[in-house]
Order: structure tokens, then C-alpha cells, then sequence
């Protein structure tokens, strides 16, 4: 599928209303172009690559946990810049610098450069804030690959109790990043 | 954690939607509304006289302010949940209400002789108003907060301004059907401190709350 505006608010939409793989195939899209606000952002500052992946990881949390503030009548486009923003001005923020990037300073359409994510992984340990049960539910679903199902049966839990047990993991991640 | 894979775990965390903005705000704003009507009942209800008050253009003009900024401070609010609206331009229809005060400032100085103006600002219930306002007030706040978490404002510190006054709006307008002072004088001196300093409160508690 080409990665055209509509598509992605199509996908988004979909996603929004309970479609897993609508929802993942969004996100993929969305991180593509994060990365390249990202690195723009960035750049202005004088950073390059290697923290790119680690606000382009907390700002798809934050994308996923304020999914419902995008309004569907309007463009996602600028609801991504300006959750980008956010995210990019608490990682600078914490780097000590106190300018705010303007949502603006991104390109429409700037080209995301390569995943480094890929190669280099993030800096941080995204993760490590979490409880030893959370990490591990929620590293069984993302690195491992599992479905919640698989991952209830392993921990015998219900699939219930660790769809409960990852929203609140990654809330808690959000909350964590946010202050910490 | 590479992000193809972090990103299968958010995808896994579908089966809990969030409600939207609006229906969270109308919902705590239903609750904050009941909740503080019948503390409002409970405790103090209107004032004996109203049924002879309500003929009268102040207390409707008073009423009708009120009306008009809690409608006006929910669609600001409800604007400003939203991470790509541009606060400053969201923040126009708050201007409604106190248009609507002086109109009704105008009528008075023009009805009135000079010599009661201080009388009428002054009233007799400013420290009651600078009372029940805000107390009244801190249910329905503390129920739209709780919405308001799930948003994602520009500003947080304005959504939470925007929330003291919509929930100072909810008790003054209750408040106004108990006060004695039906002067616009009296409303817009005190009926401003009141709301205001709630919304300063909760702008400062909102920057921390509301940040996302």
C-alpha cells in the first residue's frame, strides 16, 4: 500500500476501531514518518542519528495512548507533528535546552531516512521501568512476537487480565518518560 | 527494543479504546453539573424571593451570563483537548460572556444614579459569593480533570484554566440563584475574582495534571 495521506487516516481510523493489523500497518507508517520529524527536529539542534529512535518510540506510545484526541474530521498530519513536538521538546528539555521547536519547522513531506532503529537499536532501555511480570508480557508480545493468547496460556493468566496488565504497562511507561 | 517490535505490543492494546474528548467532557460535565445541583439543594438552595426575582432583568441577566459562559467555555475546552488546535484562536468564544456583562454594566450605570454605583458593586454577599463559588466549584473541577487526562491540550496550563472556569461557571450559576445582588456591578466584580482565581488554581495544576 503506498503511503499516501489517505491511506494512513484510512488505516488509523480502522485501527482506532478495534482492526489489530489495520492499527499495526498504521503505526509502521506513522513511525516512518516520525523518525523523519524527528531527525529534523533534531538537526536543528545539532544532533544527529543515534537518540532519533528513542523519542520516535515514546511518541508512537504517546501516539497509541492519545489516539482518541485526533479529531476524524481534520488531517492527522498536523495531530502527528504536534504529538512529535511535544515528545521531541521533553527530550531536549531534559538535554537542557529551554527553546521550543515550532511545529511549522517541519517539512510537509520530508523523507524519512533510513530506520536506524534497525541497526543500532535505541540508546535507552525503553522498557526498564516496568515491573518484572510487565516487562515480560510486554517483551513477549513485541520482541517474541506472541499474541496475547499465547502469552496468557504461558503465564496463566487470562487473555483479559494481560490485555489489562500491557495497558497499564505501557500507561505506566508514558508516566514514567513524562516525569522522569 | 527495536521499534517494528515495540510497536506489535501497542497494536496488541487495542481491545481498550478510550473515549473521545467529547464524550468524556459531556459525561463529566453531566456528572459535575448533578453532583454540585444537589449539593447546591442539600445545603443552600435558592433564595426565598426567587419566584418574584426571576421577573426582574438582572437576575435573568445574570443567569444568562452565566449560561453563556459555561456553553462557551466548553466548546473552548473541548478545542482545546485536542494537540493540534492552536490555543489562541480557541479561546475566542470566551469572549461572549463578559461582552454580554457589560451590555448589561451599560444598562445599569445608565439606570441608575451614580451615588449607588459602590453600593451595588459592593453588594452585601461578596465574601458568601467568594465562598460558595469556589467551593461549590471543586466537584465539578475535580470530575472534568479526571477527563481531561485522556486529552492531549497544546497548553496544559490553559485546559486547565478553561476547566476552573467551566466548573466555576456550573457554581456560579447555581450560586446565582441564591445571591441577593442581581446588580451586573456585583457580577462583575465578584463573580470575576471567583471564577478567576479558580481558573489561575487551575491553570498552575493543570500544568502539572494535564501534561502529557
Amino acid at each position: 500500500m503506498r503511503d499516501t495521506p489517505e491511506d494512513l487516516a484510512t488505516l488509523m481510523r480502522a485501527g482506532r476501531d478495534g482492526d489489530e493489523a489495520a492499527y499495526r500497518r498504521a503505526l509502521q507508517l506513522i513511525s516512518d514518518r516520525v523518525r523523519g520529524y524527528v531527525a529534523y527536529g533534531y538537526q536543528a539542534y545539532g544532533y544527529h542519528g543515534e537518540e532519533v529512535e528513542d523519542v520516535v518510540q515514546e511518541t508512537l506510545l504517546t501516539v497509541h495512548l492519545k489516539r482518541q484526541t485526533w479529531d476524524e474530521t481534520r488531517p492527522l498530519e498536523p495531530w502527528l507533528k504536534a504529538i512529535t513536538r511535544n515528545k521531541l521538546v521533553d527530550h531536549l528539555r531534559r538535554k537542557g535546552h529551554r527553546k521550543v521547536v515550532p511545529i511549522d519547522d517541519f517539512a510537509e513531506t520530508l523523507a524519512a531516512p533510513a530506520d536506524p532503529g534497525a541497526e543500532l537499536g535505541p540508546r535507552d532501555d525503553l522498557l526498564a521501568p516496568l515491573r518484572e511480570r510487565d516487562r515480560a508480557i510486554v517483551e513477549s508480545i513485541s520482541i517474541e512476537g506472541h499474541s496475547a493468547r499465547e502469552v496468557a496460556d504461558r503465564l496463566g493468566m487470562s487473555e483479559g487480565a494481560v490485555r489489562v496488565a500491557l495497558h497499564r504497562a505501557l500507561k505506566s511507561l508514558a508516566a514514567f518518560h513524562r516525569d522522569g | 527494543m527495536r521499534t517494528d517490535d515495540f510497536i506489535k505490543a501497542l497494536a496488541a492494546d487495542t481491545a481498550t479504546p478510550q473515549p473521545r474528548p467529547r464524550r468524556a467532557l459531556g459525561l463529566a460535565l453531566a456528572v459535575g453539573v448533578a453532583l454540585a445541583g444537589i449539593l447546591f439543594a442539600v445545603f443552600l438552595g435558592p433564595r426565598a424571593d426567587i419566584a418574584a426575582a426571576i421577573g426582574t432583568w438582572r437576575f435573568q441577566l445574570k443567569l444568562i451570563v452565566m449560561a453563556v459562559l459555561l456553553a462557551s467555555t466548553v466548546v473552548v475546552l473541548l478545542r482545546l483537548t485536542h494537540p493540534d488546535v492552536r490555543p489562541r484562536s480557541a479561546l475566542l468564544p470566551l469572549a461572549l460572556a463578559p461582552l454580554l456583562l457589560v451590555t448589561g454594566i451599560a444598562a445599569e450605570l445608565m439606570s441608575t444614579p451614580p451615588e449607588s454605583w459602590s453600593a451595588r458593586a459592593m453588594g452585601t454577599n461578596s465574601l458568601v459569593c467568594l465562598t460558595i463559588v469556589p467551593l461549590l466549584a471543586l466537584t465539578p473541577l475535580v470530575v472534568v480533570f479526571a477527563a481531561l487526562r485522556n486529552a492531549a491540550p497544546a497548553s496544559p496550563a490553559l485546559a486547565g484554566a478553561a476547566a476552573g472556569i467551566l466548573a466555576g461557571a456550573v457554581s456560579a450559576t447555581y450560586y446565582a440563584t441564591l445571591c441577593t445582588d442581581d446588580s451586573p456591578l456585583f457580577v462583575a466584580t465578584w463573580y470575576t475574582i471567583a471564577i478567576g482565581g479558580l481558573a489561575c488554581i487551575a491553570a498552575i495544576v493543570g500544568r502539572q495534571l494535564l501534561k502529557w
